[in-house]
Parts: structure tokens; C-alpha cells; sequence
């Protein structure tokens, strides 16, 4: 269990930041750019100083600015992925990876830095210079560094925002599957919402140096804290599989059951995403008599009235977020466990292939 | 079109002019006299020792500025404290000092009669000790600035991830920061180098000229263009030589852009 409560003003921002990953947990904390987001995981991984705060992981305690306990970086075993991945030029990729390799006997280090650079697919780059890796390379190189040592910590800073759209779909499985396999506290910040909504089991919002809300994607975006996380939590994502192409619209089989129709191309696995305010609400059971080709069956499970809307939390195959007038809501007598259903265009659906 | 053309001719004619300025007094030093001639000229033992006091004196000073100076230029890089800027201006200062004004400050701290005299005794005076200490004063701001300039490029995540991979600061420095600075290391090498060997008024008012023990080869040029001057421009040629050797050296260090700041 990693646990934080941080106090540092940085940059016109008064950071006051507290919160606990368990092992195996990845806390997304998503926010707007300049939101000091970097430097929080710097005072973790311990290259910047609190004002005021305490780090402890385990029995460890790194930072009790109280009692003046202070841990340097190098013994804190923390995992660090930065930015721009911040690998050694001077260095192949395999000495990269073997910097941290400290206790492993020198003749070792060569054999174990090959096998988790095959483990990512970089067995064939092991003797490449950074400058000649592409961004998705770098990114794994840069992971495989982080995890040579075996941290007790991972922490990501926009592991994915360096990487072009195509190279992002990969790299988010990879990374995904990476995250997933281990067991140890993981806090990574981004400034997408959808990133922090793939990668991280949980998020936490940060606004004006706070976390502001902190819950599930779904939970963030049914029932957001303030309108800030309501715009920030953004598009409701949709995951599934598209069947071959029929011509004009591809449909795809929603995990959870359930079908819906883009107007976007794509095969295989791939992620819908809709806004909330696309997804309109009519009374169960609904009829086919309108232009929305997508059509759920949805209880209702929250409302949340946020400003001069009402965001109704849904649970279909997978959760879904309705954003209404308050008139709709009394028009159509809405509240907490009704069944309804859940109608948007084909045309207002966005496909990414993962 | 007229116009243009009577403009090419006169930028052209102009870098001609500065060329000839520039080139003809160098090309003079090998065609004054034949290249045989030179050549004899070099076994004379006042040329030998000239030549080899020099190579001793700038190789210690040098070795002497990267020690001392490489961990004082990153210290000025990374860290920010009061009266920085000041400090940096002082270690500057050199670099614009008059040479003989060099030469009277040195004697007056490190002089017989200097304020550190009393310490040192009589032990630096008109020996080989006391050409490396004014060598050193008026060549290791080139390196200094330079090496500052060149840590500072150092992405500073480069570090933190040292220190995030179990590095401490000490062993960061030695793994991360001088093999990436090094190029911009190297360049300030060549260039505290060069001012090195040509330095001349600090030396002579310092160190004195004393063949074999203070003559470093620019002294042994001026004590004989006098008396044996085919003897001066050999041993000219040979400073020719190395100098150019070590400006080609810098120009092909890959990825040098702070040169043109370094002797500012």
C-alpha cells in the first residue's frame, strides 16, 4: 500500500494531494495540463521535496517532513516512465535496461536485460542507440527500464501522449496487459481521460491542485462531483468486437451483450465512444420508430444534476451516462432503477480499433 | 538585375579581401622560408625544450582545469543558490582580463611579494610550477563556461531517472551527466587548450623566460625573432599545426552548438 498526503506549492499551484494505491491497484489521476500533475510523482519517486507532507509504502515511511524523515530517490526503489521516456542517449537499449541492475553480478546483467527486452518484442533492437527508436519503442524501452529492477512502485507520466494514433492503440494494450500482471502500487497521470480510463482502475480528478472526485470511469462520468469532471470525464467508452464490414455500417457485438452500428470503419477489437448528451432516453420498451440506428435497454442507476443538465448513470451490457434536461427528467417521470432505453446515431459514434 | 549583381560583386570582393587579411600572414610562416631550412631549425635544443616545456606546462594545466573544473562547472549547472550569477561572473573575468593585467594580479597574490607569498615562499618564482599556475588562470574559464553551458543541456529527467533506478547523485554524474556532456566537454578541452599554448603576457611577467624550465614555445618565438628568425617561424609552423589540429577537432565533435558562447 502506497500511501500519500502531500502538501507543495509549484508553479502558482497549491498542491494538497492525499491518497492510498494498494499492491496491484493503478490510480489514474487525470487533470488538465499545468495541473502539477509531473510533480506529483516526483515528490513520490523523490527528485522534488514536499513543503509539507508524508510518504510511507509498506512499513517504509520515505517522507514525514514532521519528523524530518527523508528517503533519497535511489532508495526507494520507485519505477519511474517519463514523458518523453528520458532514456540514456549514450546507451543501446540493453544498457538501458541493465542501468538499474545493480545488485545483479555484471556478467548477468547483459542476459537478464535481453529477456525482458524480448518479453516487450525489442529483442531485436538490444543494441540500438534511442535516436533510432521509434516513440513506440522508446516507450517499451522505457518500461522495460522501470521494471528491470523489480520497483516497488511504478509510476507512468503520460505513458501513452508521445505516441502517434496508430502506435497509441498497441502500446495501450501492451501497457495494459503489463500494468495488469503486477503486483505492486501504480500511479500514472495523464491529461486524457480516456487514457486514465483504460489504464487505471481507478482515477482521481485533479482540479486547482485537489483531487476533486475519485471513483471508476463509469462512476466519474455518471455521477460527476462538478461539471468540471463532468466535461473532463467526457465521452462514455464502449468496448466490443466489429463484425465484417456489411457495407454501410459496421456493427459491433458489445462485451456484455448488446449491438451497436458506426459509421466509422474498423474490425476486431475495437472501443466506441459517444457523448453524453448524444444518448437520448425514451420509455421502455422503445420502438423503432426513430432515426437512431443504436438502441440499449438501461436501468437507471443514478441522477446527478450537474449545472442546468441532469447526467443519468446507466447499467446496460456496460455502463452508459445520459445527459438531459431536468425537463425530460419529470416529462418522463425518470428516476433511480427504471427501465429505459438508451438511443444515439450511428453517425455521432466513434470508432478506435484497439 | 544590374543591381544585384554590382551587390554579389561587392560581398564577394569583400570576403576575398578578409580571406587574404586573414590567411596570407599564416601562409607566410610556411613559404617565408624553405620547408628544409624549417625543419633543421626544429632540432636546435632551443626550439626542443621551447616545445617540450609547453606540451608539459598546457598538458598539467589542463589536466588540473578538467579535475577541479568539471565538478565545479556542474555544481554552477544544477544547482541555484545566492550570489550565483556573482560567482559565475568572477570565474568569468579571466576571460576578458588584459594578459598583462593577469600577470600582475598573479604576482601580486601568489608573487614573493604577493598576499599568499609568505605561504608559498620562494617556491613558485621563475619555475616550470609557476607557467602551469598562469596558464591555468587565463585558460580554465574557457573550459568552465563551456562545461557549465554543456551540463545545463542535460535533460534533467535524465538524472531523475538515474536516481529512480538506484543510482546516488555522485554515481548519476559519472554514468549520466559527463558522457552526455561530453562532446561540449571535449570542446571546451580544445579550446582551454589552445588559449593555453598561445598564452604569453602572463607567463612572461609571471614565470619569466627561462629556457628549458619557463620558455614555453611562444616565449622562445619572441626571445629569437630577433636574433634567428627562420628558428622563430619553426617553431610558429609547429603552433600552426597544433592549433588548427585542435580547432578541427571541435568543429567535428558532433552536436557542438554552444561554441560560438563559450569565448564570449
Amino acid at each position: 500500500m502506497l500511501h500519500a498526503e502531500l502538501a507543495h506549492a509549484v508553479g502558482g499551484i497549491e498542491l494538497d494531494i492525499h491518497f492510498d494505491v494498494p499492491a496491484g491497484g493503478c490510480l489514474a489521476l487525470a487533470g488538465p495540463s499545468g495541473a502539477g500533475k509531473s510533480t506529483i510523482l516526483r515528490l513520490l519517486a523523490g527528485t522534488a521535496h514536499p513543503d509539507r507532507g508524508r510518504i510511507t509504502n509498506g512499513d517504509e515511511v520515505w517522507v514525514d517532513t514532521g519528523r524530518a524523515v527523508w528517503w533519497a530517490p535511489e532508495r526507494r526503489r520507485c519505477g519511474y516512465v517519463f514523458q518523453d521516456y528520458a532514456l540514456f542517449p549514450h546507451l543501446s537499449a540493453w544498457r538501458n535496461v541493465a542501468y538499474g541492475l545493480r545488485s545483479t553480478p555484471s556478467s548477468k546483467r547483459r542476459e537478464s536485460a535481453l529477456s525482458l527486452l524480448d518479453q516487450f518484442g525489442l529483442s531485436d533492437l538490444a543494441d540500438a542507440k534511442p535516436a533510432t527508436l521509434s516513440g513506440g519503442e522508446r516507450q517499451r524501452v522505457a518500461l522495460a527500464r522501470a521494471l528491470a529492477p523489480g520497483p516497488d512502485v511504478l509510476l507512468l507520466d503520460e505513458p501513452l501522449s508521445a505516441l502517434d494514433a496508430r502506435t497509441r492503440a498497441s502500446a495501450s494494450r501492451q501497457l495494459t496487459a503489463t500494468l495488469g500482471s503486477l503486483d505492486i502500487p501504480v500511479v500514472l497521470v495523464t491529461h486524457e481521460f480516456n487514457e486514465a480510463a483504460l489504464l487505471g482502475d481507478e482515477i482521481g480528478v485533479i482540479d486547482d491542485g485537489r483531487i476533486i472526485q475519485r471513483g471508476s470511469a463509469s462512476e466519474l462520468a455518471a455521477a460527476p462531483a462538478s461539471a468540471f469532471v463532468a466535461d473532463f470525464a467526457g465521452a462514455v467508452v464502449l468496448t466490443g468486437t466489429a463484425r465484417a464490414d456489411d457495407g454501410e455500417l459496421t456493427i459491433v457485438d458489445l462485451d456484455g451483450g448488446g449491438i451497436a452500428c458506426t459509421t466509422d470503419r474498423g474490425t476486431g477489437r475495437v472501443a466506441l465512444s459517444v457523448y453524453p448528451w448524444e444518448i437520448t432516453i425514451s420509455q421502455a420498451p422503445g420502438v423503432a420508430d426513430e432515426s437512431a440506428q443504436n438502441r440499449l435497454t438501461a436501468q437507471i442507476t443514478s441522477i446527478t444534476t450537474v449545472g442546468n443538465r441532469v447526467r443519468l448513470g446507466l447499467a446496460a451490457g456496460q455502463p452508459l451516462v445520459s445527459e438531459v434536461t431536468g425537463k425530460a427528467i419529470h416529462d418522463l417521470h425518470l428516476s433511480i432503477g427504471r427501465e429505459v432505453t438508451a438511443s444515439w446515431k450511428a453517425t455521432a459514434t466513434r470508432l478506435v480499433t484497439l | 538585375m544590374i543591381g544585384r549583381t554590382w551587390f554579389r560583386l561587392v560581398l564577394g570582393a569583400a570576403l576575398a579581401a578578409t580571406l587574404m587579411f586573414l590567411v596570407l600572414p599564416v601562409m607566410a610562416i610556411f613559404t617565408h622560408t624553405a620547408p628544409g631550412e624549417l625543419i633543421n631549425r626544429l632540432g636546435d635544443p632551443t626550439a626542443t625544450d621551447a616545445l617540450r616545456v609547453s606540451l608539459e606546462t598546457t598538458s598539467i594545466a589542463v589536466a588540473v582545469i578538467i579535475v577541479v573544473g568539471t565538478p565545479s562547472a556542474y555544481l554552477l549547472a544544477t544547482r541555484s543558490f545566492r550570489g550565483r550569477a556573482v560567482v559565475i561572473t568572477l570565474v568569468e573575468l579571466p576571460l576578458v582580463l588584459p594578459p598583462a593585467v593577469a600577470g600582475i594580479a598573479l604576482l601580486a597574490s601568489l608573487g614573493p611579494d604577493g598576499i599568499l607569498g609568505g605561504v608559498l615562499g620562494n617556491t613558485l618564482v621563475l619555475d616550470t610550477a609557476a607557467v602551469i599556475v598562469a596558464l591555468t588562470f587565463v585558460s580554465a574559464p574557457f573550459y568552465l563556461r563551456q562545461a557549465q553551458s554543456s551540463f545545463e543541456a542535460v535533460d534533467r529527467s535524465l538524472m531523475e531517472a538515474s536516481r529512480t533506478l538506484g543510482s546516488s547523485e555522485a554515481a548519476s554524474f559519472a554514468r549520466v551527466a559527463v558522457p552526455v556532456a561530453l562532446p561540449g566537454l571535449v570542446a571546451g578541452l580544445a579550446l582551454a587548450w589552445a588559449r593555453a599554448l598561445g598564452e604569453f603576457g602572463a607567463t612572461l611577467m609571471f614565470a619569466g623566460s627561462f629556457r628549458g624550465i619557463t620558455q614555453t614555445a611562444p616565449l622562445a618565438i619572441y626571445d629569437q625573432f630577433a636574433t634567428d628568425f627562420p628558428a622563430a617561424l619553426a617553431l610558429s609552423a609547429i603552433l600552426v599545426a597544433v592549433s588548427a589540429g585542435l580547432l578541427l577537432a571541435v568543429k567535428l565533435i558532433p552536436g557542438q552548438k554552444t561554441l560560438a558562447g563559450a569565448a564570449r
